[in-house]
Order: C-alpha cells, then structure tokens, then sequence
C-alpha cells in the first residue's frame, strides 16, 4: 500500500473542487483499496501520543468562526478501527499510547483531504496525534515503527504543509510562492528525490529559510511521519504542488515502488 | 516594568541555569494569573470568586479568556510549562524544539513580522517577559472597578408569568 503526504491547505478545500482537490481525488480512485487509513494530521498536535478510538469518531470542526456554515455542516462518518488501535499500540510500544474516546476524532487536516480521497467514507479511519513535547527526530521513529501496517492494507498519510506561515500569508499573492518559500519548498523536494531522510529530520538546521517556511513543527511533522515508512525502492512522487497565498505549500508526494 | 516585575527578575536572576529559573519563576507567574482574576472578573457578591480561581485546572486559561494574554503569550506561556513538565520528567529530554517554538510565538504576539530572530531563545527571557507584561496588565486593571452587566429590565410580572406558563406546559 501506498503512502502519503499531503498539503491540505485551507479548510475550504474540504467542499472546494479545484485543481488540488481534483488531483487528491484522481489519486484517491486510482489507490488500491486500503483496509484502513492511519492518519497523522497537523491539527491534533499536543501532549502526548494518542489515538483515536471512537467506533464512529466525530467531525472536529477546528477552525474559527469566519469560515461559512456549510463547512461546519459537514461531516465524515467514516467509522474507527478497535482492532488497528490495538495493532498500532502494539507497533509503538514501549511508547504510552492514550486512547482517546472523546476529546478528539477527524479533523480538518484530515478530512479536507479524506473527503476527495475517500468520498464515500466507507474505509475506517484511526488517527494519531502528533507529541508537542517531543523533537522530530522522535515523531520519525515511532511513525517508522507503523511501516509494518502498509503490507497489511492500511493507507498511511500524513497531512500538512511543508512551508506553512500563516502570519506572513498574502492573500495578492494568489497562487506565487514567496522566493524564499518557493526555495525551501524545492530544497525539500531535492531531499526527498536523494532520500536524504536526515537533513529532512534536522530540518531546523536548513537555515533561514528553513525558519521561516516551519515556524511551528505542527505541518511539517506528518511529512516525517510518512517517509519514516518508505522502502529503499520507492520513490516520493509528486501527486499535486503549488502555492496559496505566498507561504503555504501545496506539495503532496505519494510514496510507491 | 513595575517594582514586582523588576523584583520577579532579580529573585530568577539568582538561579544558575535557565531549567532552575522556570522551575522557581512557574509559580510565581501562575499566582499573578490569579490577582489578574481577582482584578478582572466582576465582582459578583453572589458568587464564590476564589472558588472558581481555586478549581481552574490553569488559572492561565481564566486570564487567556479575560483577553489578558493574546494568543501568542497564551501560547508561549503553556509551552514553558511543557518545557518545565518535560524538565522534570527527565532532566536530560530535549527541550530545544519547544523552546524555538515559545519563542516564535513570544516574537509574533509582539509583532506578527518579526519572523527572525538572531539570537538563541532565552527561556528565562521569555518567562520574566510574560511576568512583565503581565502585571503591566494587572496594574492597569487595578485601577479601575470592573462592574456587573446592567440587570435586565423585563418586569416582575413578565418573569412571573413566564414561569408559571412553563410549568403549565411541562407539568
């Protein structure tokens, strides 16, 4: 099975239908059907690490109140997966893993994509938060400890943005990266074509541009996540890029033989 | 910066390294979360203000939802508790990824631009900041009463017959 990273963007992307969302749902039709989706999304990013267990987990509508109702109408039933819960808790271990029932289920991060991925959701959905405390360095290796899940029919993704500036976000800028947004976005690309997974990790010694396209770890910590789980024969490949509003990154790459 | 937070600094000032300065500091700032409580909420006789102060799981979250922290410092200030709840977990954890992002959030609740900085993040630095701004705050809010909203004016009869047409209805 597959894997992915995938730029989600704005939220409005969940019920838009664009070039980027169209792209997710070509790719979407043309995956093997996956048992499951695990997914690690820029938007559960706190203290610890944990999943979500709920048989039918809910819609987390986690954005501010400017964005239009027919967004905070929209829902995602796919429902959870109890037995890969287990599984994952058992592939992490000795990491403390904590079930989360109730404060969490699918967020933005998530479905804005599952929704073209997946539109009917009918393929269970288990997700896994992202831990504050830890460096990255630690998110790459329990995500690595998941590659076993891939040969058993499960689609691992990861949701983000690899530049992701929200306070330098300019709105004339439409579609045009900033140059320095625009740079990092292809230095990134040139790490992942030499399976430099290192440099990737260490991605805060990449220099200024590096500061200025991940800020905050939360949207480029997914990225680590999925190619921790990539082969020495497959390849990152480009699904969709592009840019919003100067400093958001479109970039979603599929990992496949 | 007021004779409290200028005596906050040199009290952490003493410490030796920056984990013993957030250690000792931590508390002091959650205690001023507190007076910004006491000084910000209305002064409600009815209702058990110190209660309310006492049960907050953070006393941070009440100042947050006071609008006495924006969104940034808010930020800043959880992520130094993190650092000192990791510190001490296990005194040897890696902290610097969380220390880079407390400082990024300190820099752009100043200034939404300043994206670089050239120097390290100084946790000490960001924590007698925080203190700083504040009781700056807390000063203010000092000098004035905050009051109760206006009682509504709907009459005695109104309420009366709203209730007993209630009960009428629900039994």
């Amino acid at each position: 099975m597959p894997a992915a990273f995938f730029g989600h963007g704005t939220p409005l992307n969940t019920i838009a239908a664009n070039r980027y969302t169209q792209a997710w749902r070509a790719y979407g039709a043309a995956l093997p059907r996956p048992r499951a989706v695990v997914v690690f999304s820029a938007h559960w990013y706190v203290v610890g690490t944990r999943i979500t267990v709920a048989r039918k987990p809910p819609t987390i509508h986690d954005f501010n109140a400017r964005f239009p109702q027919e967004l905070f109408d929209f829902t995602y039933p796919a429902r959870g997966d109890a037995a890969l819960v287990e599984r994952i808790v058992e592939l992490v271990s000795p990491v403390r893993v904590e079930r989360d029932a109730a404060s969490w289920g699918i967020d933005h991060g998530a479905y804005s994509v599952l929704a073209h991925l997946f539109p009917n959701a009918d393929v269970p959905v288990v997700e896994v938060s992202l831990d504050r405390a830890q460096p990255p360095e630690r998110h790459y290796e329990l995500a690595a400890r998941l590659a076993p899940l891939r040969a058993e029919g499960v689609f691992l993704m990861g949701s983000g943005n690899i530049v992701h500036n929200l306070e330098l976000a300019d709105r004339t800028f439409g579609s045009e990266p900033f140059v320095w947004a625009a740079r990092f976005d292809e230095l990134v690309r040139g790490l992942l074509a030499a399976g430099d997974h290192a440099a990737l990790v260490s991605y805060h010694r990449l220099g200024p541009d590096a500061r200025l396209a991940v800020p905050t770890p939360d949207h480029y910590l997914p990225l680590l996540a999925v190619i921790a789980t990539q082969r020495a024969n497959e390849r990152a490949d480009t699904i969709v890029d592009g840019f919003a509003f100067g400093s958001g990154s479109m970039l979603s790459i599929s990992l496949a033989a | 910066m007021t004779a409290r937070s200028a005596g906050f600094v040199a009290r952490i000032t003493t410490l030796s390294d920056q984990r013993a300065r957030l250690h000792a500091g931590l508390p002091e700032l959650h205690e001023l979360y507190r007076d910004c409580v006491r000084a910000a909420a209305p002064p409600n006789p009815q209702f058990e203000r110190e209660r309310i102060i006492a049960q907050a799981p953070n006393p941070r979250e009440l100042v947050f939802l006071f609008g006495l922290l924006n969104e940034g410092e808010n930020e800043a200030a959880l992520l130094l508790e993190l650092v000192d709840a990791v510190y001490t977990a296990d005194p040897q954890a890696p902290v610097a990824h969380i220390a880079d992002e407390a400082w990024y959030y300190l820099r752009t609740s100043i200034d939404a631009h300043w994206q670089h900085d050239a120097g390290e993040p100084s946790l000490a630095a960001a924590l007698a900041y925080l203190f700083s701004v504040l009781d700056d705050r807390w000063d203010a809010l000092s000098s004035r009463t905050p009051s109760l909203p206006e009682p509504d004016e709907t009459s005695v009869y109104a309420r009366t017959m709203l209730l007993r047409a209630l009960r009428d209805d629900l039994g």
